[in-house]
C-alpha cells in the first residue's frame, strides 16, 4: 500500500515533523514502511522564471524573444516559441545544464542570431503530461527563482507501507492518519462528504439483494458528469500512489477508495437496464466479461451484480465491459456496496483477478459508512469541476441526488470488548501504564469507551476495526501504541521439567556428524521429482517408490512428485557435478520419502524388502497418528560415491571406488553406532530396480531390514547421462531402524588374551560363487576348535591358472589361549584338523 | 715366530682395524672386524689353536699373553658393538630430509556439514543452554495443523502470506508453509509447561533469486502460566545475542500473525555498520530476523488449552539467511545444488 504524505497531511497536522521521524513511527505502531520514495522532482535547476518582456523574435515570426525574471539581478534572456509566452506570466524554466525527462539536456544556444540561456517548458517537456498546451502557467503566487518542485507541489513523498492483512482499515489515507493521530495525540480532520444535492432523487433505482454474501448495497445518481481529465492535484495523488490517472469520474472512484479504504464503482447509467441492480449468486458455467475485456467463467458462489437484463459486475472485483464509463457519459449511478469477504477472496483466488477492490474487499471494508463515501465522491467530483471552471473551463456543475437507494438487511450488532486493566498491565510487563493513558489511546484510536468499572474499561469496537474480537487484540493495541521498546527485557521463571525429546531428533544430528565423519559432504536437495524419473528409476509401477503424493500446483513441470527415496537425489546430484566436469564427488543427504499408502496400498508380498516402509510415522500429535488418510513420511539417510575412489597423484594411483569402498565406510558408520552385528544379504527379485543385480545389497541388523547398498544400474547411470562404465556407489539406510539396532547393546567381550598369538595360512582352490560368509559362518562351526580364535581372508583370485567356476582364496588364522602360550605340535594339530574341516566341508582343494 | 711374539703382531694389526673400524662409523665393519679376528678363520681364532698345540712349558707364559690380547679384543668388539647401535640411530635420524610440503592427495577423505545444518546445530546448541527440548513434526500435513488451528481460517488473506503447495486430489493435505505446525502436534500431546524449539525443512511455492521452494525454519515457544510480552521480549534478546554477538541491539516491531496477538518482528542491528545503514540493511541499520509474539488464544483453544490459565510466546525464523550472512554466501540457490566443491568449504564441526 503507498500512501502519499502531502495527501496524508489534509487529515493530521504534521508540521516540524520529519520523513524520517514519520516513516519509524509509522513502523513502530506497527504499519511497517519499506520504502521512502521522493516525487519525481527536477532538482533545483527548474525554476519558477517571470517573463517581463517578450519581443518578436527578429528574423523569426513564430519566435519570440523573453526576459525572464528568475529571482537573480540579471533577467534571463531566453527565445521561445510558445504562443502563450507573454509578459506577465510566470513560467517553469529549465536552466542550463539541466537533464529533461528524455535525457534531454539544455544547453547555451543561438537561435537564429539570437542567444537563448535556458528553456521555458511546457507540461510534456517535464514528463507531466502528453499534450501539447504550450508552455505551463504557474497560477499560484511563488516568488521568481524558487524551484517548480515545490511551486507545484511535486515536492511529495510516496511511503510504501507492509500493510499487515489484520489491518483493512489502514488501506487509505483516512485510516493511516488516525492510527498516527493515536500515537502522537494529533487530532485528525476527516473530509465534511456534503456536496450540494439537487432535487433529483435515487429512490427510482431499483435494489434487489438475493444473497447474503453482499450485507449492503448503496447507489446515488449523478447527471451531467463529463469524463473530462481531472484537475492537476488529484492525477497528481492518484500518481503518486502508483494508480493510473484515466478520467474525473474514475479518478474519483479510486481517490475515494484511497482516502476511505471503501472500493466504488461508477456505472454509467444508460447501461443500467430498468435502473435496477440484482445482486445474486452466478450459476454454475454462467460468463461474464470483465472490464479488462476477459470472459470469464463463473461459479456458484460468485457474486455478481445484474441489472433488469444481465449481469453488469463481478462483485467486489472488477465491473463489467457492458457498463463502464465511456467518452459521452453524462450521467452515472454509484455503487456502494460491502461484500462478503470470504466470497470475494475465493472468486478473485479462482478466477487469477487481484485488483485493488477485491484486495481490500477480502480484508474488510467499513460496511456502515455507505452513505458517507456515496456523498464524498459527489463531493470530489463537484469540488474538481469548480476548479477545472475557474482556471477556464465551461463544464456544467453536476447534479447530486438527495437521497439513496440502500439495501442495508442486517445492521452489524455493536461489538463490545472488555479490557482488565490489571490483565494488560501484568502482560505487557507495563505497570506504570495509566487508566486515563489507555483511554487516550483508544480516544486516538476512535473506539468509543461504552462502559468502566474498577479493573474493567468495556469498548465499542467501530465497524472499521474487523480484525477486533477479544481482549487480547485491545492488549495489542496498547502494546503498539506505547511501543514495544517500554516493555522491560525479562527471562521467564519456569520449572526446569523438560519437555518429552523423540530419541529421533539428537541420533538424527549424530548421523549426521558421523557420515560427514567417513568423508561424504552433506549436500541438501529439493524433495520433488519429475514425472520421469520413476521410470527412469526402472521402477515397475507397483513399486513403493514409484510417488503417490501429486502437487497440484508444483514450482515446474519437472518437480511434481513428492520423493520416497533420496536416491535420485544423489545420482542428480552427481549428474550436476559430472556436468560441470567434477568427478569423484562422495555426498550423503538426509530427508524425507512420502508416501500415500491409503491412495497406492504398500505391495508387502511383492517387495518384501520394504515391507516395514508403511509404519506409522514419527513426530506426530495422537490426533494425526488416529488420522486414516494421513501420509508416511520415513527418515532416510543416503549417499553416493562417485567413480573414481582415487585420482593419480604423486602418492596414489588411480583407483575405482568399488562396492567394499562404501561397504567399510558404511559399516565403520553403523559401528560408530554399536551396530555391530550387520549382515548383508543378495537383493532376491528385483527390489532395488535401479541397483547393479549382481553388485548390490541389502543390510540386516537385529532382526531388521536397515537399507540397501549397490553399485547404480547401468540403465539408470546412462538415463541420468552418466557412463555406464562408470557408475557409482549409492546407499541408502532407515535411520529409524538403524536407532533402534543400535539401542539394542551387543555382548560386550572381556576376557583378555595376554599370550602370544601364532598364525597359520591356508589357500584353498574352491566354487567361485561360494561367499565370504558362508566361509567364515563355517569356520566358526570348526567342531575341533579349541584355540582358534580369529580368521581373514587375505587374497581372492580369479584368473590365469585357476579353473573356471573356481576361484582361489587365502586365509590366516590366528591361534591364541588365555592359559599359555601355544607349543607348534598344538597349533599344527589344531591347524591340521581345520585344513581337513575345510577341504571336505567345501570340496575344496589345498594349494 | 713365537706365540709371543705372534699375540703382540696380532694386538698390533687390531689397534689398527680397530681404529679403521671406528672411522668406518658402520655397523657392518664391526662385524667384519669380529668375524677377522673372533670368526673360525679369525686370527685370534688361529692362535688359540697355535695355543692348545704349544709345548707344555711355553703355555703358561704363552697363555697369560694370548687370554690378555683375547680378552683385550673381545671388550673392545663389545664396545664398538653398543657404538654401532647408536652408529645405527644416527643413520636413521640424519636421513635425508623430506619435502614436508607435498600435497595430501585424498582431499576426499575429508567429509563436511551443509552450511544450513551447522547453523541449525549451532541454533540448537544455543537454545538447549536455555531448556529449550527439540522436537519435530510432519512435513506434509493438514490444512489444519498448518493453518485452521493457528488461527488461519479457510480464504483467510494472511494464507497470501505464504504460496502453498497442495497435494492434488488430496482433501486439504499440503505440504507445511511453517514449522508453526509443529506448536499444534507438540501441544496437543503434552501439557505446560512447555519450552521447546522445532527446526524443519518448510516449502512454499515461490522460486526466483531470492526464493527457493524449499527452505528452513526454526521455531520456538514456551507456555506456563504468567508468560508475558516481557519473557518473550527477554528470550528473543538472549538468544539473537548469543547468535549474533552480545554487543547488537535488538528490537521488536509490531506486527501480524494470525496465531500470535500482539504479534511482532524482531530485528537485530546491523552487524555490518552497526546501526548506522548501509548497503546491507538496506540503509534501516537493522536486519530482520522472524515474526514472533503471545500465542493468540484462539491457537490454545484448538489445542485444548486452558486459555485463561496458560500464556506463552512462539518465535520463527528463517535459518538459510543467516547460514548465508555467517559464512558471506552471495546465492541463495547454491545451497542447494550439490556442488561438491561448494560443499568443500564447510567443516564438519562448528562452533
Amino acid at each position: 500500500m503507498q500512501i502519499s504524505l502531502n495527501w496524508l497531511k489534509d487529515y493530521i497536522n504534521l508540521d516540524g515533523i520529519s520523513v524520517d521521524q514519520i516513516s519509524a513511527t509509522l513502523t513502530d505502531i506497527g504499519l511497517e514502511v519499506e520504502a521512502v520514495q521522493k516525487s519525481a522532482a527536477f532538482g533545483d535547476t527548474v525554476v519558477v522564471g517571470r517573463i517581463v518582456s517578450a519581443e518578436k523574435h527578429p528574423n523569426a515570426d513564430s519566435l519570440k524573444v523573453c526576459k525572464v525574471d528568475i529571482g537573480k539581478p540579471d533577467h534571463l534572456q531566453i527565445v521561445c516559441g510558445a504562443s502563450n509566452a507573454r509578459a506577465g506570466l510566470d513560467a517553469c524554466v529549465a536552466l542550463v545544464g539541466t537533464l529533461l525527462p528524455g535525457d534531454f539536456k539544455i544547453k547555451e544556444a543561438k537561435i537564429r542570431g539570437e542567444e537563448s540561456f535556458g528553456m521555458m517548458c511546457s507540461a510534456q517537456e517535464l514528463g507531466l503530461s502528453d499534450g501539447h498546451e504550450g508552455i505551463i502557467e504557474l497560477t499560484t503566487n511563488f516568488k521568481p527563482g524558487t524551484p517548480v518542485t515545490k511551486a507545484m507541489g511535486l515536492d511529495d513523498v510516496t511511503l510504501t507501507l507492509n500493510v499487515t492483512p489484520n489491518r483493512a482499515d489502514c488501506l487509505g489515507h483516512i485510516g493511516v492518519a488516525r492510527d498516527l493521530s493515536a500515537r502522537l495525540g494529533k487530532p485528525i480532520k476527516v473530509p465534511a462528504a456534503a456536496p450540494k444535492t439537487s432535487e433529483l432523487s435515487s429512490k427510482d433505482i431499483k435494489i434487489t439483494l438475493s444473497t447474503d454474501r453482499c450485507g449492503r448495497f448503496t447507489a446515488i445518481a449523478i447527471k451531467n458528469v463529463r469524463p473530462v481529465k481531472s484537475p492537476p492535484w488529484l492525477k497528481q495523488r492518484i500518481e503518486a500512489v502508483g494508480m493510473r490517472a484515466i478520467n474525473l469520474l474514475v479518478d474519483a472512484t479510486n481517490y475515494v477508495m484511497l482516502e476511505m479504504n471503501h472500493p466504488i464503482h461508477a456505472y454509467d447509467e444508460r447501461d443500467v437496464q430498468g435502473r435496477a441492480f440484482t445482486i445474486r449468486e452466478a450459476k454454475d458455467g454462467e460468463t461474464f466479461k470483465t472490464l479488462d475485456g476477459n470472459e470469464r467463467l463463473l461459479k456458484s458462489g460468485d457474486v455478481l451484480i445484474c441489472d433488469a437484463e444481465r449481469p453488469i459486475g463481478l462483485a467486489g472485483i472488477m465491473g463489467g465491459l457492458n457498463s463502464e464509463i465511456k467518452d459521452d457519459t453524462t450521467g452515472i449511478i454509484l455503487e456502494v456496496a460491502w461484500f462478503d469477504p470470504d466470497s470475494v477472496r475465493a472468486t478473485s483466488r479462482r478466477l487469477g483477478i487481484h485488483t485493488e477492490a477485491s484486495h481490500r474487499f477480502e480484508r474488510g471494508v467499513d460496511i456502515s459508512t455507505g452513505d458517507r463515501v456515496a456523498k464524498r465522491f459527489a463531493e470530489i467530483l463537484q469540488k474538481c469541476i469548480t476548479e477545472l471552471n475557474a482556471a477556464g473551463a465551461t463544464l456544467p456543475m453536476p447534479e447530486v441526488a438527495h437521497d439513496l437507494s440502500d439495501q442495508f438487511p442486517v445492521k452489524p450488532q455493536p461489538r463490545l470488548i472488555a479490557l482488565r486493566i490489571s490483565e494488560a498491565k501484568s502482560f505487557l510487563a507495563s505497570p506504570h501504564l495509566t487508566i486515563d493513558q489507555i483511554k487516550k489511546m483508544f480516544e486516538g484510536l476512535q473506539i468509543r469507551l461504552a462502559d468502566q468499572g474498577p479493573d474493567r474499561l468495556v469498548f465499542e469496537i467501530p465497524t472499521w476495526r474487523v480484525d477486533m474480537e477479544r481482549e487480547c487484540d485491545l492488549i495489542e493495541e496498547i502494546g503498539r501504541l506505547q511501543g514495544y521498546d517500554k516493555v522491560p527485557y525479562q527471562l521467564p521463571k519456569m520449572s526446569l521439567e523438560p519437555t518429552p525429546e523423540d530419541a529421533l531428533i539428537g541420533f538424527t544430528e549424530e548421523a549426521r556428524v558421523a557420515m560427514a565423519s567417513r568423508g561424504l559432504r552433506e549436500t541438501i536437495s529439493f524433495p520433488f521429482w519429475s514425472d520421469a524419473d520413476a521410470k527412469k528409476l526402472r521402477l515397475p509401477d507397483n513399486h513403493p517408490f514409484v510417488p503417490s503424493l501429486k502437487l497440484a500446483n508444483p514450482i515446474a513441470d519437472d518437480a511434481r512428485w513428492m520423493q520416497t527415496t533420496l536416491a535420485c537425489a544423489m545420482i542428480k546430484a552427481v549428474q550436476n557435478n559430472r556436468r560441470h566436469g567434477l568427478k569423484g564427488a562422495r555426498l550423503f543427504e538426509l530427508g524425507r520419502g512420502y508416501y500415500d499408502f491409503n491412495a497406492k496400498p504398500l505391495q508387502r508380498n511383492a517387495f518384501s524388502l520394504f515391507k516395514n516402509l508403511d509404519r506409522k510415522g514419527r513426530h506426530l500429535s495422537l490426533r494425526a497418528r488416529e488420522e486414516k488418510s494421513r501420509p508416511t513420511e520415513r527418515h532416510w539417510i543416503s549417499g553416493i560415491i562417485d567413480q573414481p575412489w582415487t585420482q593419480k597423484s604423486w602418492d596414489a594411483a588411480n583407483t575405482q571406488t568399488t562396492f567394499f569402498h562404501m561397504k567399510t565406510q558404511i559399516f565403520a558408520w553403523l559401528k560408530s553406532f554399536g551396530v555391530n552385528d550387520i549382515q548383508v544379504h543378495r537383493i532376491e527379485r528385483d527390489d532395488v530396480p535401479f541397483l547393479h543385480p549382481g553388485a548390490s545389497a541389502y543390510l540386516f541388523a537385529k532382526g531388521q531390514v536397515i537399507g540397501w547398498m549397490g553399485e547404480l544400474h547401468p540403465g539408470v547411470a546412462i538415463s541420468y547421462d552418466l557412463e555406464p562404465a562408470e557408475s557409482p556407489m549409492l546407499f541408502e539406510l532407515d535411520l529409524e531402524a538403524v536407532l533402534d539396532a543400535s539401542g539394542k547393546r551387543a555382548k560386550v567381550h572381556t576376557e583378555s588374551f595376554k599370550f602370544p598369538p601364532s598364525t597359520r595360512d591356508l589357500a584353498l582352490l574352491i566354487d567361485s560363487d561360494l561367499t565370504h560368509d558362508t566361509m567364515t559362518a563355517a569356520i566358526g562351526k570348526f567342531p575341533q576348535k579349541k584355540n582358534l580364535r580369529d580368521w581373514h581372508l587375505f587374497d581372492v583370485f580369479q584368473g590365469a591358472n585357476i579353473p573356471a567356476g573356481k576361484k582361489s582364496v587365502a586365509w590366516s588364522f590366528s591361534f591364541q589361549s588365555a592359559e599359555k602360550t601355544l607349543t607348534d605340535p598344538e597349533i599344527d594339530g589344531e591347524f591340521k584338523n581345520l585344513t581337513t574341516y575345510l577341504t571336505s566341508t567345501f570340496k575344496a582343494e589345498q594349494r | 715366530m713365537s706365540l709371543l711374539e705372534k699375540s703382540e703382531l696380532i694386538k698390533k694389526e687390531f689397534e689398527t682395524d680397530h681404529l679403521a673400524a671406528i672411522d668406518a662409523a658402520k655397523p657392518e665393519a664391526v662385524e667384519t672386524l669380529r668375524l677377522a679376528y673372533l670368526g673360525r678363520k679369525g686370527k685370534l681364532t688361529a692362535l688359540m689353536e697355535d695355543l692348545r698345540n704349544a709345548s707344555k712349558e711355553d703355555r703358561p707364559a704363552a697363555g697369560k699373553a694370548v687370554n690378555l690380547v683375547r680378552h683385550h679384543i673381545e671388550a673392545a668388539i663389545d664396545e664398538l658393538k653398543s657404538m654401532a647401535r647408536s652408529w645405527e640411530l644416527a643413520a636413521i635420524v640424519n636421513r635425508a630430509p623430506i619435502d614436508i610440503t607435498l600435497p595430501v592427495t585424498e582431499d576426499r577423505s575429508v567429509g563436511s556439514i551443509h552450511p544450513v545444518s551447522l547453523m541449525r546445530q549451532q541454533l540448537i546448541k544455543i537454545f538447549r543452554t536455555l531448556g529449550f527440548t527439540v522436537v519435530d513434526g510432519p512435513e506434509i500435513d493438514f490444512d489444519f495443523f498448518n493453518f485452521s488451528a493457528l488461527n488461519i481460517p479457510d480464504n483467510h488473506p494472511a494464507r497470501d502470506m505464504q504460496d502453498t503447495f497442495y497435494i492434488d486430489g488430496a482433501e486439504k493435505m499440503l505440504l507445511r508453509t511453517q514449522t508453526s505446525n509443529i506448536q499444534i502436534h507438540t501441544m496437543m500431546n503434552e501439557k505446560p509447561p512447555l519450552r521447546v524449539i522445532a527446526p524443519g525443512r518448510v516449502f512454499r511455492c515461490d522460486s526466483d533469486m531470492t526464493h527457493t521452494p524449499m527452505f528452513h525454519q526454526i521455531e520456538g515457544f514456551v507456555v506456563d502460566e504468567n508468560i508475558t510480552f516481557a519473557h518473550m521480549k527477554g528470550t528473543i534478546d538472549t538468544f539473537l545475542k548469543a547468535i549474533f554477538g552480545s554487543t547488537l541491539k535488538t528490537r521488536l516491531r509490531p506486527s501480524f500473525f494470525p496465531f500470535v496477538e500482539p504479534g511482532a518482528e524482531f530485528d537485530v542491528e546491523c552487524g555490518v555498520c552497526k546501526g548506522k545503514g548501509c548497503r546491507t540493511c538496506k540503509d534501516t541499520g537493522w536486519i530482520e530476523i522472524g515474526g514472533c509474539g503471545m500465542i493468540h488464544p484462539n491457537v490454545f483453544e484448538a489445542v485444548g488449552y486452558d486459555s485463561s490459565r496458560y500464556s506463552g510466546f512462539a518465535f520463527g525464523f528463517g535459518i538459510d539467511r543467516i547460514a548465508m550472512n555467517r559464512f558471506a554466501l552471495p546465492d541463495l540457490r547454491q545451497l542447494f545444488e550439490g556442488d561438491y566443491e561448494f560443499l568443500g568449504n564447510f567443516p564438519i564441526h562448528s562452533n
